[in-house]
Formats: C-alpha cells, sequence, structure tokens
C-alpha cells in the first residue's frame, strides 16, 4: 500500500514535531503505516462512512493521551490518503474532531485528489521515521 | 523520690511506658499478617483488571458496529440506539468508581493499574461518542454523504 497525505496534515506533522511533547508522533507514524504496509489490517479504526469502496477511519495512535488520525483508503489506487490528524493533549490537544471539522478534512481531500496537490509519505526503515515527497516531484 | 526526678523525664518515661502498651496492643506484623494486606491490594488489582478488560472488550465492539455496511434502516437503527444506551450505562458505572478511588488514597498502592483504568474509562467514553456521531451525525449529514459518494468513484 503506498501512503500520501494532503498540505494540511504534512504541515500539522511538521509542527507538532517541532515540539519535544509531540517527539513520539515520529515513530508512532511510522509503526502504524509500517504495520499496514507488513500487510497487517491495522489500517482499520472507526469507519466513518459507509457502503463505500473507498472506507474512511478514524484510527488512534498511543491509547489514550496520543494522536487521533483520519484517512481514506483508495482501494483501486491501493493507497491511504491521511486527511486530518490532532494529538490528544499538550498545546495543540484536542478531546476530539467535530462533525465539521470532519467534513473540512473530507472536503480537502476531495479537492487534493482531484487537483493531485498531495504528499506522498516514505518510509526510512533504517531511522525509523517517515518523510514527505512532494507527489508530482515523485511521479515526475 | 519522685520529687528527685527532673519532670521532663518522668513524662518521656510515662510516653514510652504507654507507647510500649499500645504497642503490645495493636500486636506484630508476622506474615501472615503481610499477606493478608497483599492479598487485598492483589485483590483489588484483580478487580480493576477485570473491569478493564471489560472496557476493551465494549470499545472493540462499538469499532466493530462501525464496520457493518448497508444503509441503516429503522430496526438496526433501534438496536444501535439501545447499544449506545447500554454502553452509556456501563460507562456511568465505571466513571462513579473511578470517582471513588481517586476520592480514597488508594491509587498510591497501585498507581499503574488505576491509571490504565482511567485510560480505558477515558478510551470508552470517546468510542461511544465517536460511535454516535458516526450512526447519527456523519451518516445522516447529507453533504457528507454527497461528497463520499463522489470519492466512492475515485
Amino acid at each position: 500500500m503506498k501512503f500520501y497525505c494532503i498540505p494540511e496534515v504534512k504541515n500539522e506533522i511538521e509542527k507538532l514535531l517541532k515540539k519535544n511533547s509531540y517527539k513520539s508522533l515520529q515513530s508512532e507514524l511510522y509503526c502504524f503505516f509500517d504495520g499496514v504496509s507488513n500487510g497487517e489490517k491495522s489500517y482499520q479504526g472507526f469507519k466513518l462512512n459507509c457502503s463505500s469502496p473507498n472506507p474512511f477511519y478514524k484510527k488512534r495512535i498511543e491509547g489514550r493521551g496520543g494522536y487521533r488520525i483520519y484517512y481514506y483508503i483508495i482501494e483501486v489506487k491501493n493507497s491511504l490518503f491521511l486527511t486530518a490528524l490532532h494529538p490528544k493533549v499538550g498545546k495543540y490537544g484536542k478531546s476530539n474532531l467535530s462533525k465539521e471539522e470532519i467534513k473540512i478534512a473530507q472536503k480537502r481531500f476531495k479537492e487534493c485528489f482531484e487537483k493531485e496537490e498531495y504528499f506522498k509519505i516514505k518510509l526510512d526503515h533504517q531511522k525509523k521515521e517517515i518523510n514527505f515527497n512532494n507527489n508530482k516531484e515523485q511521479d515526475s | 523520690m519522685n520529687e528527685l526526678i527532673n519532670p521532663s523525664v518522668g513524662d518521656t518515661f510515662d510516653e514510652i511506658g504507654e507507647s510500649s502498651l499500645m504497642v503490645r496492643n495493636v500486636g506484630t506484623l508476622d506474615k501472615e499478617k503481610l499477606n493478608h494486606y497483599l492479598d487485598a491490594i492483589s485483590e483489588f488489582s484483580n478487580f480493576l483488571n477485570v473491569k478493564i478488560q471489560l472496557m476493551k472488550i465494549v470499545s472493540s465492539q462499538l469499532e466493530k458496529l462501525t464496520l457493518i455496511e448497508g444503509e441503516l434502516d429503522k430496526k438496526t437503527t433501534q438496536v444501535v440506539s439501545s447499544i449506545l444506551h447500554i454502553s452509556k450505562g456501563i460507562l456511568t458505572g465505571f466513571k462513579k468508581e473511578l470517582e471513588v478511588i481517586e476520592g480514597s488514597n488508594i491509587e498510591g498502592l497501585c498507581p499503574e493499574k488505576v491509571s490504565s483504568f482511567r485510560n480505558e474509562v477515558e478510551l470508552l467514553e470517546e468510542s461511544i461518542d465517536d460511535t454516535e456521531m458516526i450512526f447519527f451525525e456523519l451518516r445522516a449529514d447529507s453533504e457528507f454523504l454527497a461528497l463520499d459518494k463522489i470519492i466512492s468513484r475515485f
């Protein structure tokens, strides 16, 4: 499976990683994507939509005080698109995304997908980290 | 004779004498008593473990519930409502227990277990909120459904 994220999520991850209190995000995301790429069904979480070939999930990573990620799986492209992410605690923490915030993330994903404005997420297995590549640069 | 004793030494003598009697009355700590206290702590820890496992099961079942396919008919909606109602009842019970624990000093005896219990209470609450929002807000929202339909063709 290939992994992507919309620009807002890339910016959010980069913002969070600048703070020491969110350093665990890097390894948590790596573990999540690594698990999925190893064929685990670990991408399943709470399914937000219904009866679609492209499921939209919310997943908890690192339990209670950790992070929440939202993503669409585009089955025919065997791809996962991160559409929203937030920590539960700390300076940028929030308890949950509201319905309106989820709808905004969904709308942005649609726009970014149609314009191919998204970033590819690559796994660095040596450092156990994730990196971003501009999708268009990657494909050219 | 008493007049020759320093009054503060006399007081000390009395205090220590009384304490000695009290020590005898309280009894000594032997292995049996120590095991009794340890058993009580262990019982409390096991009690929390059972509750933690129950909460994990409820949270996991709620997650599975969101994976069901197909539109919600009236009967299924009623069943989902009932499930959420029961889950909220379970949560309320656990929250009350957490309040009792937090109002006592027992957390100091097994802090990790109490912390796990607290975590699981919060996760269960989040699971209930998520499930409720998914079934009764998001999947009933025309804008969300319309966009999802477009995305389903990607």
